[in-house]
């Protein structure tokens, strides 16, 4: 039988009743709290008993102390004095434990109990969850303006989607934390005015809780979902951006075990977060730049290569839903075909390149980008980046003799819903199309010497949208 | 809005500055106020401990003896007089008593 065990520390700062409930519970149960860490809290077996707890705020004490101070040592002897003996503290968070009966409570004049409270929250906690709702704002606007730029990118990437939600649940919880705090204080303070009572805290440690839990399943979901390499790369990642919090964590308590008093720790520990954040920021942009200039990690095997006039080029085999071969009659095989791509929950979005060997100036070639909404809602979205994506016109008025436009032509013919061509000054057409299907777009681009027979059209029809057209 | 503070003076601060008019270590005060009211007021630890500070702050009482951590207090002029303003506030409170019940009746 396990001697110890720990708990994820996740309470509302200021909720005594919810931690002074829980750990009665716990002491019922055999498991008596022994140490409070930033990330978790300790308990030790004991016999089961019934113990009352009290949870007490010391403003002057800090997370940067190399020791308790005299002065909260001296609050200490008062509390064992009338039977409250320290289980566990962390900075100005003290949890006593009595086994009297009815002891006489460590606070007795709320109003008292309340101003540290206060002091604590204006002083550390409010600031810290200010600035975590201000950067949750702040990021999730700089994900609305990646959404705007380039839609189809954006949602093709489930990383977006977890990004959202997990900056929407860090906004969640500073603001249960300062809103909750603010309303209780609300309370509290009615309830000295009123009847000079102390009123229960309330906390949201089951709400937060299963939010992480949430988050933490997501991110594991996420990391499943990706291709082997990718993965890896995406968990190295969250490691090494983990190391700076842990890093800083050390090194204070480092100073705090040597003894270092609790300004000089602060202001060295602030230089040592600042200098390995800086430092640690420049060796990951050296170093994923030498692995990107000097490794093979991103290449892919290709099928085989060759050789032309001195060069060495890469054949790859991947499989493309539409090929240069269902739309012209030809038996060339030394196509090399290549479909890179995202996919979410709501989009996936395809690039497919299908070239002739260079020098086979005879073949054709075939580029398209194939986008599959998988939420109907955002049909309209994908549509209008896409149509607006088929012409470039930056720089250019419309009165330019180059200037591009999408015009609409007979749709029935691709077995499309709607079907635009790209034209470029009056007359000249390019042989670029952008087909509209149930739930996919394709922007098609072939080669600008095919010529699109109805077969072609027919073909594009089956493959991309699954319709069935005749033609004679 | 929060209490005026020390306006007046709630029954654990009028206690703890009764104690304090003789020397009295702080830890002591714990066990002199319930037996001087026969039980009925009881100071918390905590709330004794912050007390003693905002009275040391205001200059109602003055540390006379610091033996590592334990220290012994005892009331100022001022922390006396905080004690006569409040006396006087509840004679005043129980004359009005008395003017509307008479003695007799409490």
């Amino acid at each position: 039988m396990k001697s110890t065990k720990h708990k994820i520390a996740q309470f509302t700062f200021y909720d005594r009743t919810g931690i002074q409930t829980l750990l009665e519970k716990e002491v019922q149960k055999g498991w008596m709290l022994e140490k409070i860490s930033s990330f978790s809290w300790k308990f030790r077996r004991i016999e089961p008993a019934k113990i009352h707890f009290a949870v007490t705020y010391f403003p002057k004490a800090s997370g940067f102390d190399p020791q308790p101070s005299e002065e909260q040592q001296r609050l200490w002897e008062f509390c064992e004095h009338t039977g409250w003996k320290l289980a566990a503290h962390n900075a100005h968070l003290q949890v006593f434990y009595n086994e009297q009966e009815s002891p006489v409570p460590i606070e007795t004049d709320p109003q008292i109990e309340l101003e540290n409270i206060q002091k604590i929250a204006y002083k550390t906690i409010i600031p810290s969850y200010s600035v975590i709702f201000i950067l949750a704002v702040f990021s999730l606007g700089l994900q609305m303006m990646m959404y705007i730029g380039n839609p189809i990118s954006y949602l093709s990437r489930n990383s977006s989607f977890i990004g959202i939600l997990c900056w929407l649940a860090l906004m969640a919880m500073s603001a249960l934390e300062i809103g909750g705090f603010l309303i209780w204080q609300s309370k509290a303070q009615k309830a000295i005015m009123t009847d000079g009572s102390f009123v229960k805290t309330f906390g949201f440690r089951k709400i937060e809780l299963g939010l992480m839990w949430f988050i933490i399943a997501l991110y594991a979901v996420y990391l499943m979902t990706q291709h082997e390499q990718s993965g890896s790369i995406i968990l190295l990642t969250s490691v090494i951006a983990a190391i700076p919090a842990f890093a800083v964590a050390l090194f204070r308590n480092i100073l705090k075990k040597l003894g270092v008093s609790a300004g000089t720790n602060k202001i060295l520990t602030i230089v040592f977060a600042v200098i390995f954040c800086l430092g640690g920021t420049v060796a990951a942009i050296i170093g994923i730049t030498n692995l990107v200039m000097t490794s093979d990690l991103f290449d892919r095997e290709p099928e085989y290569t060759y050789e032309y006039k001195g060069h060495t080029f890469k054949v790859y085999d991947d499989e493309l839903p539409l090929m240069v071969q269902d739309m012209v009659e030809t038996d060339y095989d030394g196509y090399s075909t290549e479909w890179h791509g995202n996919e979410s929950i709501f989009i996936s979005e395809y690039d497919a390149y299908q070239h002739p060997k260079v020098g086979d100036l005879d073949q054709y070639s075939l580029q398209y980008t194939l986008v599959e909404i998988k939420v109907p809602f955002l049909y309209n979205t994908v549509f209008n980046y896409m149509l607006n994506d088929l012409t470039n016109n930056r720089g250019v008025t419309e009165d330019d003799p180059f200037y591009e436009r999408a015009v609409e032509i007979p749709a029935s013919e691709w077995g499309a819903q709607k079907a635009y061509q790209l034209y470029i000054g009056k007359d000249y057409t390019d042989n670029e199309y952008l087909l509209c299907y149930e739930d996919a777009i394709i922007m098609l681009r072939p080669d600008m010497e095919m010529e699109l027979t109805q077969q072609a059209k027919a073909a594009v029809a089956e493959k991309i949208g699954g319709v069935v057209v005749c033609y004679n | 809005m929060p209490r005026a503070k020390f306006q007046t003076l709630t029954e654990q601060m009028f206690y703890i500055l009764l104690c304090l008019k003789n020397e009295c270590y702080g830890m002591d005060i714990l066990d002199k106020v319930p037996a001087m009211t026969n039980g009925r007021v009881n100071v918390g630890s905590g709330t004794l401990y912050n007390l003693l500070e905002q009275f040391m702050e205001e200059g109602f009482i003055t540390e006379t003896k610091v033996e590592g951590r334990r220290r012994s207090y005892l009331i100022t002029k001022k922390g006396k007089e905080m004690l006569d303003k409040e006396c006087e506030r509840l004679t005043a409170q129980l004359a009005d008593y008395n003017s509307i019940f008479g003695e007799g009746d409490l």
